[in-house]
């Protein structure tokens, strides 16, 4: 029998693709770490990712190939994090320079996979999008649609004139 | 927290590519874990987008809020002295600390808080949006230790018309623990109030509320139409607050943050608190007698005063043959209620001494003028009158 960090896995995408990975790979995916340890027979059965599309899979396990060997997350960490810096590491940001509708794929597919750490690289990514724009800007980033009416505008204005002023 | 069941709602979080399909957009849960990345002016500038991300960003308004306390918390921390205390704590040991001099004017007490906050972070308080300087958040320093300088200065003339018209004094009345506004122009009814300071403790309520603190002077100075200066914090949470968050759970939050511990002091940190300490009450008791300084900390009787030159101790405004003091009603208020208790007590219990159960001086219920004197040895401690032989003695052999 393959020693465990010889196992493979198999992960089958939304689109029905079969992934084989290194259970050591997929199991920086809590859920999957779950499913394995229900399954109780890591590489026989597949494992679907009801959620996530093939490309994105592909992706993810890119991210979770890199970071195999990072320490499992502690309670420590979960506070730390609280401390919110958006650094991200090189090789994250160039891991996470792809179009936004990738990068929204890559957070939600965290999201569901459970992968906390991939999904904060995620998030920094969107919040560094957003961080020092205007309203305006930030509209534009996202194409977002600006339904406020002119007066609901000014409300706001002068509620954040504090803000404006810095 | 778990996101594995974010709901995608109706987000206006899309990227731009997938937006002309429409079938690609964050859900709520993970625009809140992204807005958490930001600061909140930048959570501010989101929430101004649309009418969805305004209403994602008021959700979390409390989370924002403790943002927004926690960081004005730390940058008004560095600008301490002192670390190792609750922001409360490290202001009221830095009033402490600084004694005499500082002590003198609050104001200036609270000025000089404010300029070390403002130099140690290179903060302008004037981003506010409101008007002004330094004062601004002298202000809201004042109001933290529960200090009004006009309070002080008219205190001693409470009846007196001069200038009181722009102000009310608020009074805690230790009975009903309620405060209670004495009406002076526009408020012209006695009025209650729950005190808002932070220096008490909801379970505390009235413990250092015994002051006079003008409050009408804030709103008249920059404070919009709030009665006292935690709209500062409250001004600046309130584009995203002020709807989700009530009042009173708003000052609970703010309270319970203030009263965090910041880091525990280190030994070095000790030994200077220590030292200033020794250093503001050898300058306040230094030309004592070590037994004249007992006699006054435990609150032992006045060693009698000899006319024949042998001794005589000045304490204005007291008259020991008579054993009463005879300060006004109102500027005895006024030292007793500003930090005079405090400070007289943290000082007795410094030196291991309790108040409480001591031998009392004049009054037996007069829990008070322990802080009158205290204030006021202070105040004139340069126009201490001792005879020479009672100057030989030294503070430091006291404390040895």
């Amino acid at each position: 029998m393959a020693s465990e960090a010889e196992q493979t896995v198999k992960l089958v995408s939304s689109d029905n693709v079969e992934i084989v990975t290194e259970r050591k790979v997929a199991e920086r995916s809590m859920l999957i770490k779950n499913m394995i340890e229900d399954l109780g027979a890591p590489g026989e059965e597949p494992i679907p990712i009801m959620n996530v599309s093939e490309a994105v899979l592909r992706k993810v396990l890119e991210w979770c190939t890199h970071h195999k060997n990072d320490p499992a997350p502690s309670q420590d960490d979960d506070a730390d994090s609280r401390k919110k810096t958006t650094d991200i590491e090189d090789w994250d940001q160039k891991f996470m320079q792809v179009d936004q509708e990738m990068l929204f794929e890559i957070i939600l597919a965290a999201n569901y996979m459970d992968i906390k750490a991939l999904l904060d690289v995620g998030c920094k990514t969107v919040a560094n999008m957003i961080k020092g724009k205007s309203p305006e800007e930030i509209r534009k980033t996202f194409n977002i649609q600006n339904d406020f009416t002119p007066e609901e505008e000014d409300q706001i204005r002068r509620e954040n004139e504090w803000a404006e002023d810095r | 927290m778990s996101t594995t069941n974010a709901r995608r709602g109706d987000s206006p979080l899309k990227s731009n590519t997938a937006l002309k399909e429409g079938t690609l957009e964050l859900p709520n849960e993970l625009i809140h874990l992204v807005l958490e990345y930001l600061s909140p002016l930048d959570v501010l500038s989101a929430g101004r987008t649309c009418h969805h991300m305004r209403e994602v960003v008021n959700d979390q308004a409390k989370r924002l809020t403790r943002l927004i306390v926690r960081r004005e918390r730390t940058r008004m921390a560095a600008g301490l002295v002192m670390s190792g205390a609750s922001l409360v704590g490290a202001i009221r040991s830095w009033i402490l600390h600084h004694g005499p001099q500082a002590e003198r004017s609050f104001h200036a007490t609270a000025l000089r808080i404010a300029n070390n906050y403002v130099r140690a972070n290179g903060i302008d308080v004037r981003d506010t949006g409101y008007r002004g300087d330094h004062l601004f958040f002298a202000r809201l320093v004042e109001y933290l230790l529960h200090v009004n300088y006009m309070a002080g200065h008219r205190a001693r003339d409470p009846e007196g018309e001069e200038g009181l018209d722009e102000y009310a004094l608020v009074r805690l009345s230790p009975s009903t623990n309620v405060l209670k506004s004495v009406a002076r122009c526009s408020l012209t009814s006695m009025e209650s109030r729950t005190c808002l300071c932070l220096l008490c403790s909801p379970y505390r309520e009235g413990i250092c509320c015994w002051v006079e603190t003008a409050v009408v002077d804030f709103r008249k100075t920059g404070w919009k139409n709030e009665v006292h200066p935690l709209a500062f914090w409250r001004d600046l949470s309130s584009p995203v607050t002020e709807i989700l968050v009530s009042e009173e759970e708003w000052l609970d939050m703010v309270r319970s943050i203030l009263a965090e511990s910041l880091e525990d002091p280190t030994d070095k940190e000790k030994r200077e608190m220590h030292n200033a300490l020794v250093s503001q009450i050898r300058q306040g008791f230094g030309k004592m007698r070590r037994d004249i300084v007992k006699e006054f900390i435990t609150l032992a009787e006045l060693p009698k005063q000899r006319r024949g030159g042998e001794m005589k101790i000045l304490i204005p405004g007291m008259d020991v043959s008579k054993k009463k003091h005879s300060l006004s009603l109102g500027s005895r208020q006024m030292a007793c209620e500003t930090l005079g208790v405090r400070a007289a007590k943290e000082f007795c219990l410094h030196l291991g001494r309790a108040l409480k159960g001591e031998k009392k001086l004049l009054d037996p219920e007069n829990r008070y003028l322990v802080a009158v004197m205290y204030e006021e040895l202070r105040l004139v401690s340069g126009e201490f009158m001792l005879m020479d032989e009672y100057r030989e003695g030294s503070f430091e052999s006291f404390l040895g």
